[in-house]
């Protein structure tokens, strides 16, 4: 994991959550800016996958390695997923599952840098 | 999620419900369909390779977690499908997770020997931001207010 780079998306994923929040109790069904938010949020997972992939090459394989694998898949799913499923509900609903993501990919990400600290330990 | 608690009480008010039924798989539902699905693979994933490599360290705790990544994803599937049945089975998955986060939570305060290894209802779901504890009891409002949403259809 690349310090800077982790944390930078943390903190972008989790101003993406406090907008889909604010939205959400603003009653606002999902705009056309959220969902630039989340492809935004989408990009940087991609980002975060070929870094990923580039630092694993090379480790050693264990158990830590799985699961650090099993969480990265997840956050690069999450986003595409929240995307369709946030967008078919035409209510606010639709913006708190957008939030819901952005939290999800934020916790995540703190559980990989953790995960990460024991496979190069 | 106030509005969650907002809109249940505003159902205990009103025992007639108003309008049309409720879509257990839309609005709030969608996001709790969401949030259990997520835990349901990551307490599952987690709980399979635990239990794969370590079994021995701490039985109970695998074991636990195991069963809780399970009744995620029956609580997840049930308030996705649309019938009455489905919304019933939902029900006791949420409220065997509540009574599990409750006792295991419990347990693992008076007697930590018994869980070497954290679970995810370890301290009331203290690692996973309290999700654990908070989830089935907004499963369980949501169900209800599906329900009674559709009371006056059925009887």
């Amino acid at each position: 994991m690349i310090n800077w780079l982790t944390s930078s998306i943390q903190l972008i994923a989790l101003l993406l959550a406090v907008w889909y929040l604010v939205d959400t109790l603003r009653k606002r069904p999902v705009s056309r800016a959220n969902l630039i938010g989340l492809v935004a949020l989408g990009v940087l997972m991609l980002v975060q996958l070929v870094v990923s992939i580039v630092q694993l090459v090379g480790q050693e394989a264990s158990g830590d390695m799985v699961m650090f694998i099993g969480y990265l898949a997840t956050i690069v799913l999450v986003v595409p997923v929240a995307a369709f499923w946030g967008r078919i509900d035409r209510s606010h609903w639709g913006t708190a599952v957008l939030c819901g993501a952005a939290v999800t990919v934020a916790a995540l990400l703190l559980r990989m840098d953790q995960i990460w600290r024991m496979i190069i330990a | 999620m106030p509005d969650d608690v907002s809109a249940a009480r505003e159902t205990r008010v009103s025992e007639t419900p108003p309008g049309e039924p409720i879509v257990s798989r839309q609005g709030p539902g969608r996001l709790l369909i969401g949030i259990y699905t997520v835990f349901a693979v990551a307490a599952c994933a987690r709980a399979t390779w635990q239990i794969a490599t370590d079994f021995d360290a701490a039985p109970l705790a695998y074991s636990l977690s195991a069963l809780a990544g399970l009744i995620y994803l029956v609580a997840a599937i049930g308030i996705a499908r649309p019938d009455n049945t489905s919304h019933v089975v939902a029900a006791v998955s949420c409220a065997v997770e509540l009574a599990g986060v409750l006792a295991v939570g419990g347990f693992s305060l008076i007697r930590p020997d018994l869980f070497p290894e954290a679970t995810v209802w370890s301290h009331f779901g203290e690692g996973y931001g309290y999700v654990p504890l908070i989830l089935p009891v907004l499963g369980l409002l949501w169900l209800r207010k599906v329900r009674r949403s559709t009371a006056g259809e059925r009887d």
